[in-house]
Parts: C-alpha cells; structure tokens; sequence
C-alpha cells in the first residue's frame, strides 16, 4: 500500500481528528473539525 | 492545484460565515434563559444527536437537500470553485449525511463566544476541506468514497468520540 493511500485514508484522517480532540486543548476547533469531517460520506 | 486551494479557501469563508450568523442568531435566542439552563439544553440535544448518528434513533434533521449547481465554474478556475466551496461550506446548500454538523450548530448558537465561534467555523472549513484534500491525495479513482464507505461505523465512532470529548471540554470550561 502506498504511503499516501495510508496518510490519506478516511480512517486515518479520523483517527487523528480523535486523538488530537484528547491531545491538544483546542475543544472548539476540534468539535468543528469532526463536524466538518463527518459530512463527507454516503447521504 | 488554484481550483482545489480556491476551493477550501471558499469552504472556510463559508464555515465561519454561517459560524457568525449562528453566533448572532444564538446570542438574541441565549437571553430568553440563564447558561446553567441552556447547558441542560445542549447537553440533551448532544446526547438526542450522538444517538441518531448511530441509528439507534431516528427523526428528521432540517437540511436542504439540494447541490451547488454546476454553472458556478463559469465564474472560471479561482472564483468558480471558491463559490462552490462557498456555497458547501456554509451548509445551507448541501446534504448533510451525519448529525455532528447538527450539533456543533447547537453548540455555537448557544453556547460559543467570539473567539469559540470562528475557531469551530475555522476547524469545520478545514474539516471538509480534509475530504477534499484527502480524496484527491489518496487515489486517482475516486476509491476514498469506496474507503469511507467500507469503514463508515468505526470513522463515525471515531469522530463522535472526538466530538463528544471537544464538546464536554466546551461546556465544562
């Protein structure tokens, strides 16, 4: 697998957007950051 | 590359145009009871939403279910895509699949302040700008939908958690 098919995989991308949600003292950003995510996907 | 950087340019300016409009909205709707309640509020509309977004639950969610339409590229290759990241990242002119946009809406009409209310519209505008950006970077086929959809229960979890945690932090302090 690619690194960039790694870097870039949905999951990836959430997994990061969660731990830094616990890791970095920025609850605003954040609480937008997965709400923005989340609305990629199937309707 | 323009088109793609015009585009999550316009789907920040989009996220923190309606981040304010909800800001201003929410402050006129927060005098009608003291935070202590509206904490209540949103800590129930919070649970309400999380719920929904694992099907446990089930009840409509105002939206408008329309695309951007295609004749915005006339307006060529930094305006057209701008207008279109515009028009999505305000939210007011797309499907919204989850309920997570729902409830930071909720969160920053009633609850945010200034400073709280760009930061989550900045964090939104580059929230979406990661499907963007991570579905170009990742093939050329269009195979990060097929991804997202193959993992769609564990990257919903994965998000509510992330959301559930910025919210509690939100609402504690």
């Amino acid at each position: 697998m690619r690194l960039a098919t790694r870097v870039w995989h949905p999951v990836t991308i959430a997994g990061c957007l969660a731990a830094l949600s616990l890791l970095v003292p920025l609850p605003w950003f954040f609480l937008g950051a997965t709400a923005g995510f989340a609305t990629s996907g199937s309707v | 590359m323009g088109a793609r950087w015009s585009f999550c340019g316009g789907l920040l300016l989009g996220a923190l145009t309606t981040a304010m409009g909800l800001l201003l909205a929410g402050s006129l709707i927060r005098l009608a009871a003291p935070p202590a309640v509206w904490r209540w509020v949103l800590v129930g509309a919070m649970v309400l939403l999380v719920l929904r977004e694992f099907g446990v639950l089930r009840f409509w969610l105002p939206q408008n279910k329309r695309l951007v339409p295609e004749h915005v590229h006339r307006h060529g290759r930094v305006f057209g895509p701008l207008q279109f990241g515009f028009e999505m990242g305000t939210s007011l002119r797309t499907y919204t699949p989850s309920a997570l946009p729902h409830a930071a809406a909720l969160m920053i009409a009633l609850w945010a302040g200034p400073l709280a209310a760009v930061l989550a519209g900045v964090g939104f505008g580059l929230g979406r700008s990661a499907m963007t950006t991570g579905n170009l970077l990742y093939s050329d086929d269009n195979t990060w939908d097929l991804a997202f959809i193959e993992h769609e229960r564990l990257i919903r979890a994965l998000l509510v958690a992330g959301f559930a945690v910025s919210t509690a932090v939100a609402l504690v302090f």
